[in-house]
């Protein structure tokens, strides 16, 4: 499975992606974290100076990192991957003596243990700096632990789903593009069901029910989209008087990270499974499977036509009531739009490199 | 060595490959041919371990590449891109390689690297496209491979240098008793270099015979008449025009040359005259087809 050969040809393929992944969370976490301590220095010789004059406060969001993390966990997989797919370099790689299924764990291992290493050490030098600086005076690490037991097994799954959609994208940008949808499909997809059923008036007041009895189904849509947990983690210690610290730590529920765990085995699997019967000949295209293009092409319509539906019965619509007209008007144009473009790119092979 | 068993592969709804059959044996050369579009990189690549067959087996030494690919240690692949190790430089790769092949001789390499007068301490991408061409063909003889798939091989390398390659090729089969398999367009490479040529037409093995073989199945003649050419000799499907100026027309005759000869005689030509044949004249008579290329 480990191949010394296998990591050089990895390395030299994601270098840019795992080195921009040690420098960006090195400056969203321990970089920051010491100028947090910094101005909270500042903040306190003047607080010391004129008490009651401010408060102080810390804060840590996961929103802080999770956009550009996921944004950087995606390209490490878009260039393992659909780099190589769209260079036509797949022609070296799967000539090699080793098993496709040896290919693709030893990207997948490469990814993973950069990951995990660029998380701890950033978060190991985030826990010595709120150790040794002045931080230490307004909290302790103990959330910071919490954090690392949500980010470490989400980002792995992003990274293992990313992956797998590299498995059926047939290029890199192809693998970008739809990795990014595909993490966010499972709430976008509820958005533009309840945006459906309301021009449909089996909802009329739709901020109340997606509060009420669509409340469960948005909940595990928040659950199963992957970086959505990470976003809503938040940290604050505020001090509100002298020695008077107040605490507040939101975190998701402790299902993210079973559901984290659910996503990264399945999407390995399968990832192995496609990935060992990978079909080269369509490397440059949209799709690297021939028998899921018609399935892909209705879901796309459908999605669009959805997405059409839901902006322009808002657009369409009198005087803030929602239109039935303009609804499937929009509806139907969104649907022969994405239909013709899809049409005319999902067979366009690009040939890199040749 | 290396058992290609009715292998099919259809790319785009389209039959590339249907029921290929082949085998080669070590220390021969075999030159593919075919036009454009007629399945020969899809072959080489299917055989390399890179595409999958949609049915059939590749089998080399008695093993299943696409099951066992371990035994890809012996078998080396140059693709026609030059571009895929580009962002490389020479001693990264040599170090890849080194890694990859059990029995990468990097002495060998470098010899090699000499021989050629390739620098050593320059990225690929700073290679001209010859340049670049030679060095996987050398990365890939000095993996001591048993079976080396040379696919465009000579393309974009200058007359000396491809002389120079091809001796080379020459003295490793010798020497080693490796099998190269080698795809071209340049049919005279394949008639100086190759013992066993493989003739491709539309995704089918039209023919896999020895050059030798295949230029005894065909005549090349010239033939003047006293006027066009006589009806009864058209209507033979053994002979193709290959040219006609005037009354002097180049005919290509393939098999039952003897009988053939004997009625062009009994036409009454003004001359009949063999001409020296080569492989291109085979292969425009064999392969044409339409004058498109697709």
């Amino acid at each position: 499975m480990f191949h010394k050969a296998l990591w050089m040809r990895n390395y030299k393929l994601a270098a840019s992606a795992v080195w921009a992944l040690y420098i960006v969370l090195f400056f969203l976490m321990p970089f920051s974290f010491y100028g947090k301590a910094a101005s909270l220095k500042k903040d306190l010789d003047q607080f010391q100076n004129h008490p009651g004059d401010m408060t102080l406060y810390f804060h840590f969001q996961g929103a802080e990192i999770a956009v550009i993390l996921t944004l950087l966990l995606v390209g490490v997989a878009a260039l393992l991957i659909g780099q190589e797919r769209t260079t036509h370099s797949t022609d070296l790689t799967f000539a090699l003596p080793f098993s496709r299924k040896d290919i693709f764990l030893s990207k997948w291992i490469f990814g993973a243990a950069h990951i995990i290493t660029s998380l701890l050490v950033n978060l190991l030098l985030c826990v010595l700096i709120l150790k040794f600086s002045i931080l230490s005076d307004v909290t302790d690490a103990k959330f910071l632990l919490k954090f690392t037991s949500f980010v470490v097994p989400t980002s792995l799954a992003i990274f293992s789903f990313c992956m797998f959609i590299g498995t059926i994208a047939g290029t890199m940008v192809s693998q970008f593009i739809l990795s990014l949808i595909f993490l966010f499909f499972p709430i976008g997809f509820l958005t533009l069901l309840g945006s459906f059923f309301t021009y449909n008036g089996f909802l009329n007041d739709p901020m109340h029910k997606l509060d009420g009895s669509l409340n469960l189904l948005g909940k595990i849509s928040e659950l199963i989209t992957l970086p959505i947990p990470l976003l809503q983690f938040m940290y604050f210690a505020d001090e509100q008087s002298k020695g008077v610290i107040d605490h507040q730590l939101n975190t998701p529920s402790m299902n993210a990270i079973i559901v984290a765990c659910v996503y990264l085995i399945i999407t390995v699997l399968a990832g192995i499974w496609l990935f060992s019967r990978t079909k080269n000949e369509n490397n440059g295209k949209l799709l690297v499977f021939e028998k899921g293009k018609r399935f892909f092409m209705c879901g796309v319509v459908l999605c669009f036509a959805l997405l059409g539906g839901m902006f322009g019965g808002e657009i369409f619509g009198s005087y803030g009531e929602p239109s039935y007209f303009a609804y499937y008007f929009s509806a139907v144009i969104g649907g022969i739009i994405s239909y013709f473009i899809l049409r005319k790119f999902i067979n366009v092979q690009l040939r890199l490199s040749r | 060595m290396l058992k290609v068993s009715n292998v099919s592969k259809t790319i785009d709804g389209k039959l590339v490959l249907e029921k290929i059959n082949l085998e080669l044996t070590p220390g021969s050369i075999a030159g593919i041919v075919g036009r454009n579009g007629v399945g020969k990189s899809t072959l080489l690549r299917t055989m390399a371990g890179i595409l999958d067959p949609d049915a059939g087996e590749i089998y080399f030494n008695e093993k299943n590449i696409h099951e066992q690919p371990e035994v890809k240690q012996k078998l080396s692949y140059v693709p026609d891109s030059t571009e895929l190790l580009k962002t490389y430089n020479v001693k990264e790769i040599v170090k890849l390689y080194d890694a990859i092949y059990e029995n990468f001789d990097i002495i060998y390499f470098y010899s090699l690297m000499d021989r050629f007068k390739l620098p050593k301490n320059k990225k690929l991408r700073s290679y001209s496209k010859g340049m670049k061409a030679l060095f996987l063909m050398i990365l890939s003889f000095s993996t001591k491979a048993e079976f080396i798939i040379l696919d465009e091989p000579t393309n974009g390398l200058d007359p000396i240098v491809k002389r120079n390659i091809l001796q080379f090729i020459i003295e490793e089969v010798s020497e080693r008793q490796l099998c190269v398999l080698i795809s071209t367009h340049h049919l005279e490479e394949v008639e100086k270099m190759a013992d066993v040529l493989i003739m491709m037409k539309e995704g089918k093995l039209e023919s896999v015979t020895s050059i030798e073989d295949a230029k005894s199945e065909y005549r090349k003649v010239q033939v003047v008449y006293k006027n066009a050419l006589p009806e009864s000799i058209l209507q033979l499907n053994n002979i193709s025009i290959l040219s006609q100026i005037g009354r002097v027309s180049t005919l290509l005759i393939k098999g039952n040359i003897e009988v053939t000869m004997n009625h062009l005689h009994n036409e009454n030509p003004l001359l009949v005259e063999e001409l020296p044949m080569t492989l291109e004249d085979i292969f425009i008579s064999s392969l044409g087809g339409e004058s498109y290329v697709s």
